[in-house]
């Protein structure tokens, strides 16, 4: 039953259309599958690229948590070695001379005691693990030798850095411990002359002490000290509520702001002078630059490696896609000119009975265009698909849902209409132009 | 008159300085109910006659009229609506489409047209009917004898109702049996009113026409009215 005798149809451009393809198979299908390669191929290598561009984001992001991992560890370990080191900052009074500083080894003008809470509640942030102390060198009646009497208390907290203290306030891991209530800590040059061991008991100006701990030798000023608790330092030097020095960690991490401490530091105490151990800090600081840099070179080349890959991945596709799409439009072109040669009477007698140029036309491009719908459709489909398998094995699955963009596929919808209009244009128009006397008188 | 002719020339070059005359000159009038044929050798101008009087081929001089239409003093696009409404066209060769069947075949002037209706295909029925052809009406030309294939385009050519009908040799490809069918067919419509150009080289069907016109070297170089028609 053809479709003519059915109800509701009617002869039309479209039935001769559909009638000569099935009628010429073989055509079709070579035309249809051309397309579908050059579709397929453009749309594939789209997806290729693009799974490449998420594929290299991927990668990034991983590197860049690698690499921010890697620096918040080193971080880390900077802060504790710089921690291990001892303090770096001495905050003074303002009018203490340095040089006299250096040759005495402690300060001979004062702050006072609240000075160190001003700080430590100022919300700075660059400083932490404040040491209030009062140091003199005094001679040590009771033993006749002259000693560096240091008065200390626990390190005050700064409340800018929560991670450091415990929760009543108290440092994890100060830099100095406390010195108990009534005892003393005795640098080795103290301790071994006079044969003082923990639990011994001895005297200062008349003020009993227990000793509490021994350092072994450092080599510094620290041998000749005897840590005391900072009341009863303040007590046998006369100096109440007084300190002569508050020492701290300088946390910053960059060269750049060295000083910054102490501009920060002159806004909470006017009267105070920061003197910082700026090479020790600046040794450090560079180093973990260095190491950012160096982590940051890695990861430019690298990028700039994946960068040089991909323009090499899109001239290579640009290539074969101009070749799928040159090979589609030489084929279609050979098949519709072929095809019009083919047809020469069927044209010439539909022209003598009435058919216009434009329907000879309609025809001829009503036949390349559904070869281009049919081959667009499956030509994504299988670009599609093929793109997705080969390069979203590496991607996470919303990565390869991502793969298949909206623009693609609409490019390769339309891609292969138009590739078979254009291609059939020529061989169409001179099927409508054809001279129907030409045809039937060449008989 | 249905087709009017009036000195029509067709000369073409072949070669240098060259010149074929397939037309040379001609007039001839043709008026409803008239079936003329025009005979000669093979190469005589008979087809380009033809061509020229359906409007398919400008002349070189001369004037052709279908009906009050002056077929090349109008524009391409209303000549070739001319021909699709006032003309119908029947070849040696029948230039059936093959890949449709029989009823689609006979429609296919329709789409020209844009005229498609119920009523135009129960038409093409009718004709495939009367053309004997009903038991065929789904089969493709391939399937077909040589005279169905004729009948089948001659159906196609009057299915828009026209006025005129072109014969170039219908009965060369066919057994004398066949070319009597269709020669009959060809009468009938003349008999309804319609007029017929005819070109053949065989005589036998001069018989048939009411006047017989003999060409030569593109020239009417002889005239005969049959008086039994």
């Amino acid at each position: 039953m053809s479709l003519i005798n059915k109800p509701g149809k009617r002869i039309s451009i479209w039935m001769i259309i559909k009638n000569e393809l099935v009628y010429k198979k073989f055509g079709f299908i070579t035309g249809v599958l051309s397309l579908v390669i050059a579709t397929s191929g453009f749309v594939g290598a789209m997806i290729l690229l693009r799974g490449d561009t998420l594929a290299t984001e991927q990668l990034f992001m991983e590197k860049e948590r690698e690499l921010r991992a890697e620096m918040l560890q080193l971080e880390d370990d900077y802060r504790i070695i710089m921690r291990n080191m001892g303090y770096n900052v001495l905050i003074l009074n303002e009018t203490q001379s340095i040089s006299e500083l250096e040759k005495e080894g402690y300060a001979s003008t004062y702050l006072d005691y609240e000075d160190v809470w001003k700080i430590a509640e100022s919300g700075m942030t660059t400083l932490n693990h404040l040491l209030p102390v009062l140091q003199e060198k005094i001679y040590w009646p009771e033993k006749g030798m002259e000693i560096l009497l240091s008065g200390i208390r626990g390190q005050v907290p700064v409340y800018s850095k929560p991670a450091h203290l415990t929760d009543d306030d108290q440092y994890r891991s100060p830099i100095m411990e406390r010195v108990p209530e009534g005892k003393a800590d005795l640098g080795s040059e103290v301790a071994v002359p006079l044969n003082l061991r923990p639990g011994d008991i001895f005297t200062i100006r008349g003020e009993e002490f227990e000793v509490n701990r021994v350092y072994s030798r450092r080599g510094t000023r620290d041998d000749l000290s005897v840590w005391i608790p900072l009341d009863k330092a303040q007590s046998i030097l006369n100096r109440p509520g007084k300190i002569n020095g508050i020492l701290a960690l300088e946390c910053v991490c960059s060269t750049e702001e060295l000083g910054q401490v102490a501009r920060e530091v002159k806004e909470v105490l006017p009267h105070a002078q920061v003197f910082e151990f700026s090479s020790l800090i600046a040794a450090r600081a560079d180093v973990r630059q260095r190491a950012a840099k160096l982590h940051e070179e890695i990861l430019q080349a690298e990028m700039a490696h994946q960068m040089e890959l991909r323009r090499e991945k899109e001239r290579l596709a640009s290539v074969l896609i101009i070749l799928l799409i040159t090979g589609a439009s030489v084929w279609i072109f050979v098949l519709i000119l072929n095809n019009v040669r083919e047809r020469k009477h069927e044209i010439g007698i539909l022209r003598a009975i009435g058919f216009s140029r434009l329907k000879v036309l309609q025809i001829f491009l009503g036949k390349s265009a559904l070869m281009g719908v049919v081959a667009g459709i499956i030509g994504c489909m299988t670009g599609a698909l093929a793109g997705v398998l080969w390069s979203g094995t590496g991607l996470s699955f919303s990565g390869q849902g991502s793969l298949v963009t909206p623009p693609v596929i609409i490019t390769g919808l339309i891609l292969a209409p138009l590739l078979a209009l254009t291609a059939g244009l020529l061989p169409s128009v001179l099927a409508a132009n054809q001279d129907p006397a030409d045809i039937i008188g060449e008989r | 008159m249905e087709l009017r002719i009036n000195g029509l020339k067709k000369y073409y070059r072949t070669g240098k300085e060259k010149e074929v005359k397939a037309v040379d000159g001609v007039s001839l009038e043709i008026g409803k109910g008239e079936l003329v044929s025009v005979n000669g050798p093979s190469g005589c101008g008979k087809t380009t006659l033809l061509l020229i009087s359906g409007g398919l081929m400008n002349p070189d001089h001369g004037e052709v009229f279908l009906g009050e239409k002056n077929l090349y003093r109008i524009s391409p696009d209303v000549r070739d609506r001319e021909r699709v409404t006032k003309v119908g066209f029947v070849f040696q060769q029948f230039y059936l489409v093959p890949y449709i069947n029989i009823l689609e075949n006979v429609l296919i002037p329709t789409i020209g047209l844009n005229s498609y209706s119920a009523s135009v295909e129960q038409r093409a029925r009718d004709l495939i009917d009367h053309f004997n052809l009903s038991d065929r009406i789904d089969h493709k030309p391939g399937e077909l004898s040589t005279g169905e294939r004729q009948r089948v385009a001659l159906a196609r050519a009057l299915i828009n109702r026209p006025s005129v009908l072109f014969a170039d040799e219908p009965t060369g490809n066919l057994d004398d049996y066949n070319a009597e069918v269709v020669l009959k067919y060809i009468s009938e419509f003349a008999a309804d009113g319609g007029a017929v150009l005819l070109v053949t080289h065989d005589k036998r069907i001069s018989r048939q026409a009411h006047r017989s016109v003999r060409m030569k070297d593109g020239r009417f170089v002889g005239d005969d009215t049959n008086p039994v028609k």
